[in-house]
């Protein structure tokens, strides 16, 4: 037994080194034209002149700057997909992605069909030129906010484009990139939702038979124009029982369609290859790069056993005036312990319908594993019993399709199991 | 009384300005007296404390009263008024109302503890001693006014010209009627535009049989005629009986506080004899000695004196260590008498009223114990018992003497312990016959009483319950007497009495089981009367009662902690109400919960709680991830602090908030 384990644990050793090689990299481009009241992420407003201008020059810069850094203090020598996101990045000059995109190849290896996703917003002016000149660039990946098909509501979430140039970006994005490169982002419990107002929008869009969807419950953040909206009573969101109800009527409609949920929000036609490949090592714990303003990374350093976590400098204007000088903006880099690092790894891969899988996870765990830990967890029997986790074929331990609908009240005992494993059996943290 | 909003405001007012280092018994401050004479009111007497002998204050010039009233009939005013007319503090105090030593005292204009204070008044040309022994308000408080009046020959009835004769005032006056007290009516309030003097007389003749040409009028806030109260002290009570100060030295007891340098500074009113400082001194009731190392009168702060004598009232201190050691209604006597005869029969206070105190968190049980401890020091009245509940946590059990004497004290935990206290509905202590030798024999008497539900022994082996009764009064303008007749009846009252006092206004007297009348009844009856009905209670006794022990089941499973005793009769609506609170509560399960009540295995209520059927956030990707993580974590901790009945996890809350008055 003692053998066997150390022998695995060398097997994962060498396993780890070419885990430690790979990465993804996410680029944040930080400005909006109009900002959506529901929107928390690190957005802002550029200015439309001179200034602006200049700024954005000097963005490109920064990134470029900051990318080379970061890579230089870890150990990757493969990027395996590239994301930009934002705020909204198609406003960004179509140069400075295709500068980007060059630059992570000239730092590191890449495959020549590595997946490259830009956000692209439909407001954006002289978006078919833009798309043709990504594609060109070597983009190979499109998420449209398309969001809703409801004008009025499009208006009182902020959004500064209708419906038509929604259906419009997502036609072109699919001529010019394919079906399966195309994705389409979709709200639901937006102010004046009903269940059958929904429905009915749901359909509207799955007539136009996207390959990929992504869906969100509209999440009222505070510090939002949204949530003071709510709050004031101006404005009113579905309740959470109709709201359980419209999730629950969207997995019924999307599979009609074809379309499986591979992730709690995420779904790609069956049998296609449209699901996100860069999403997908977020959720499996893939090392990833963050660049830009406020972009999160998880890598291991050089020459440093455990991941550290990173958060850049939220100020576009700060965060370039620290790469200017530091060569890079990490505002917070904090090591993770092996027990955070595994249980990112459960929070993350349990929202997928393929789960945590063992390789991944005795990469991170060679002394025990994730058997030992859930197999016959007395706190986790009923769920077990009840249908909401099982063991998938190769050992991987998955939420069930109900499961997954109620994972966020099933994932605080997953982490309670683990640690009180991990205490019990006093492995190191 | 009050609504328990404005307590939870009047204590946010105070809390402010509260220091706790300054003992609440003791930060008044003895203004000099030469600083109030300044020509706003005429003294009636001169006398600086220190000029003060008590020895030229023979029986016959010595007249111990008390103030009695209803809340807000102005007893406080009128005595800071006496105070002040006789000198004995300045006028516009920085303390108002110098009686009312409590920061509650004070929010609430109640009194709780008795305060006493000594005045000297020049009456034509004679100097008296006139001792003012404050009673608390209320009923609740029944044996601490029955202690302070048994160092009274008389009373002062205090009714407000406004509002007439209130449910307390009956409550009041029959008790000092029962003690053979002479009996001043006095109508207060007069200068008020509202103010009734000839109708209220009407009442004063209905219900107590004065005359109106007995009863004083006044305006204590303007001082009118309060000086026709000092002549009517002088004139119409009678001074000290049965003294005598050629006998051994013999004194009641009949208050005390705790001070933290001095120890016990207990409160007598002397019956024979003289006592010095340096006397031996011995108490009837615990058989201690003691040695007095300080004595004198109150004014209302201690004024040293070289001695106090037969029919005099002041404080000593004799290096008793608790106020447990002070027992109130004990009788002191020189040391080394025999056969001394008791002054006032003596009683231990009963607790009537119970709750469960815990803390809300629960690393803050030692800061509540300290505040538990400490507040218990100064009234030796409240019980307290170790309690745990496997759903609360470590906690205690405290026993009350009523409900007001539970508002208050609750209210003074809060504040010297300065954070919010969780307090269980309250329960009332039950007699049970048992049947059965063994039984019998098991639990050490044929009736035993018991004071948490909890604790009931098995239905089985229970021949009878008996519960607490009360005798409520209630005086209300007669338009509500519908709706009050209808609570009453809701509330299982037996009318006893009804009686017209005015042409408007009627008494009604209903028996009530004390368990009925400890939630709610009081904030019911003033909202169905908008604020105009009154009521006090006075204990009665025991009664068989038909009384059942209620289950609550989560899924089929009894949850001890919330199991509780009901009269049959309320089994069905109470056992409602608490499904409906838990139904509100309990947070969605991944299954439907089901929650019944039950009786004796028959379910009176049910209610359910839906499955949760979706419970996910939106966006996890690599900068969602950290925060993710957080809230997730916070989540697992809360879920370790959960408890598990029947799979279905209820946070600490959930029980707080069904156990919580």
């Amino acid at each position: 037994m003692k053998v066997s384990s150390t022998y695995l644990a060398q097997c994962d050793h060498s396993l780890l080194e070419i885990f430690k090689s790979e990465a993804t990299v996410y680029f944040h481009w930080p400005f909006c034209k109009n900002i959506c009241t529901f929107c928390n992420f690190n957005k802002y407003k550029k200015p439309e002149n001179k200034l602006g201008q200049d700024f954005e020059k000097k963005m490109e810069t920064s990134l470029i700057r900051e990318t080379q850094t970061i890579f230089g203090l870890t150990r990757v020598k493969k990027i395996k997909s590239i994301y930009f996101g934002g705020g909204t990045p198609s406003l960004a000059p179509s140069t400075t992605i295709s500068r980007l995109i060059q630059c992570v190849k000239q730092f590191a290896n890449t495959d020549e069909k590595m997946e490259i996703t830009i956000e692209c917003n439909p407001s954006s002016l002289n978006m078919t030129r833009k798309l043709e000149e990504y594609f060109k660039f070597g983009v190979n990946r499109v998420s449209v906010g398309l969001q809703s098909l409801d004008d009025k509501k499009l208006k009182i979430l902020g959004r500064d484009h209708s419906s038509n140039d929604g259906l419009m970006m997502f036609k072109q994005a699919t001529e010019i990139f394919g079906t399966d490169a195309v994705s389409v982002d979709l709200l639901f419990r937006k102010p004046g939702d009903t269940i059958q107002s929904w429905e009915n929008e749901l359909i509207q869009i799955l007539e136009h038979k996207p390959h990929h969807v992504s869906l969100y419950e509209l999440t009222p953040e505070k510090g939002t124009r949204l949530f003071r909206e709510l709050k004031s009573g101006e404005l009113t969101i579905p309740n959470e029982n109709d709201t359980a109800s419209m999730y629950l009527l969207a997995l019924k409609l999307l599979k009609e369609y074809s379309l499986e949920r591979y992730e709690i929000s995420n779904f790609a036609k069956a049998g296609s290859r449209a699901q996100s490949l860069h999403n997908m090592s977020y959720w499996h714990g893939t090392q990833y790069i963050g660049i830009g303003p406020g972009a999160h990374s998880r890598i291991f350093p050089l020459k440093a056993n455990l991941r550290e976590s990173r958060i850049q400098t939220l100020d576009p204007q700060s965060w370039q005036d620290l790469v200017e000088r530091n060569g890079h903006a990490t505002r917070l880099c904090k090591q993770q312990s092996r027990l955070e690092i595994l249980s990112e790894l459960l929070i993350t891969s349990l929202r997928t319908i393929k789960g945590t899988q063992p390789n991944r996870w005795n990469l991170f765990q060679p002394q025990y594993s994730m058997n030992d830990v859930f197999g016959a967890a007395e706190p986790l029997k009923f769920f077990y019993l009840d249908g909401y986790l099982k063991w998938g074929m190769n050992g991987s331990f998955q939420a069930t399709d109900k499961g997954l609908n109620v994972i966020d009240g099933i994932l605080p005992t997953v982490l309670n199991v683990l640690s009180e494993y991990h205490t019990r059996h006093k492995f190191t943290p | 009384m009050w609504k328990s909003r404005l307590i939870r405001h009047a204590l946010k007012v105070c809390s402010r300005n509260y220091t706790k280092d300054v003992p609440w018994k003791k930060h008044l401050l003895l203004l000099p007296t030469t600083s109030c004479l300044h020509g706003h009111l005429q003294h009636y007497s001169s006398k600086s404390n220190s000029e003060i002998d008590l020895t030229l204050f023979p029986i016959e010039r010595i007249r111990n009263f008390s103030i009695i009233a209803h809340i807000d009939h102005g007893k406080s005013t009128l005595a800071d008024r006496l105070l002040e007319l006789t000198g004995t503090i300045g006028k516009d105090s920085h303390e108002a109302q110098m009686l009312d030593r409590l920061q509650v005292e004070r929010e609430r204009g109640i009194t709780v503890k008795a305060q006493t204070a000594t005045l000297v008044y020049n009456y034509q040309g004679i100097d008296y001693l006139l001792n003012l022994i404050d009673t608390p308000g209320h009923v609740d408080f029944s044996f601490e006014v029955s202690r302070s009046l048994a160092a009274c020959q008389g009373v002062i009835l205090l009714v407000d010209a406004n509002q007439g004769v209130q449910a307390q005032t009956v409550a009041n006056f029959f008790l000092a009627f029962s003690k053979n007290l002479t009996i001043v009516p006095v109508m207060n309030k007069i200068d008020l535009k509202n103010a009734d003097p000839e109708s209220v007389g009407i009442q004063m003749k209905n219900i107590f049989e004065f005359e109106p040409k007995d009863i004083l009028r006044i305006s204590a806030k303007t001082g009118l005629n309060v000086d026709s109260v000092l002549q009517s002290i002088v004139e119409r009570i009678p001074p000290p009986k049965n003294c005598d100060i050629a006998k051994p030295f013999r004194a009641l007891l009949f208050d005390s506080w705790y001070d933290r340098y001095r120890g016990v500074i207990a409160v007598i009113a002397v019956i024979d004899g003289v006592i010095r400082s340096g006397d031996s001194i011995s108490a009837k009731h615990t058989g201690k000695s003691y040695e007095i190392k300080d004595l004198g009168i109150l004014r209302p702060n201690e004024v040293s004196l070289p001695c106090i004598q037969a029919g005099q009232v002041g404080y000593v201190v004799c290096n008793m260590r608790s106020s447990t050691e002070a027992k109130v209604g004990d009788t002191l006597f020189k040391k080394g008498l025999v056969n001394v005869e008791e002054v006032a029969s003596f009683r231990q206070s009963k607790p009537m009223v119970f709750a469960g105190v815990y803390p809300m968190d629960q690393s803050e049980t030692p800061a509540l114990r300290s505040a538990l401890e400490k507040l218990t020091l100064n009234d030796s009245s409240v019980t307290v018992a170790k309690e745990s509940s496997a759903a609360l946590g470590q906690g205690w059990r405290l026993g009350f003497l009523g409900l007001l004497h539970m508002e208050v004290f609750n209210q003074r935990l809060e504040q010297e312990y300065g954070a919010e206290v969780i307090v269980t509905v309250p329960s009332v202590p039950y007699k049970i016959q048992l049947h059965g030798e063994k039984n019998i024999k098991k639990y050490g008497a044929r009736e035993i009483v018991v004071n948490n539900p909890a604790f009931f022994p098995d239905p089985s082996i229970i021949e009878q319950y008996f519960e607490p009764m009360v005798l409520g009064t209630i005086i209300t303008p007669d338009i509500y007497m519908g709706p009050i007749m209808s609570l009453a009846l809701d509330r299982r009252g037996v009318q006893v009495d009804s009686k017209n006092v005015d042409s408007s206004r009627v008494m009604m007297q209903f028996k009530f089981p004390l368990n009925e009348i400890a939630v709610d009844f009081y904030d019911a009856l003033k909202s169905l009367s908008s604020g105009y009905a009154s009521f006090d209670y006075e204990e009665d006794g025991f009664e068989a009662s038909d009384i059942v022990k209620l289950h609550i089941m989560l899924n089929g499973e009894v949850v001890e902690e919330l199991s509780t005793v009901v009269h049959v009769s309320k089994a069905r609506k109470y056992g409602k109400e608490i499904c409906l609170r838990l139904q509100e509560t309990i947070p969605r399960q991944m299954f439907q919960v089901a929650i019944q009540a039950t009786v004796g295995g028959k379910v009176v209520a049910r209610e359910n709680v839906a499955a949760l059927r979706k419970d996910v956030t939106a966006k996890c990707y690599g900068g969602d991830i950290s925060r993710r993580m957080k809230l997730l974590k916070r989540q697992a901790e809360g879920k370790k602090r959960m408890k598990s009945i029947a799979n279905i996890e209820l946070p600490r809350d959930t029980f707080i908030k069904v156990l919580k008055r």
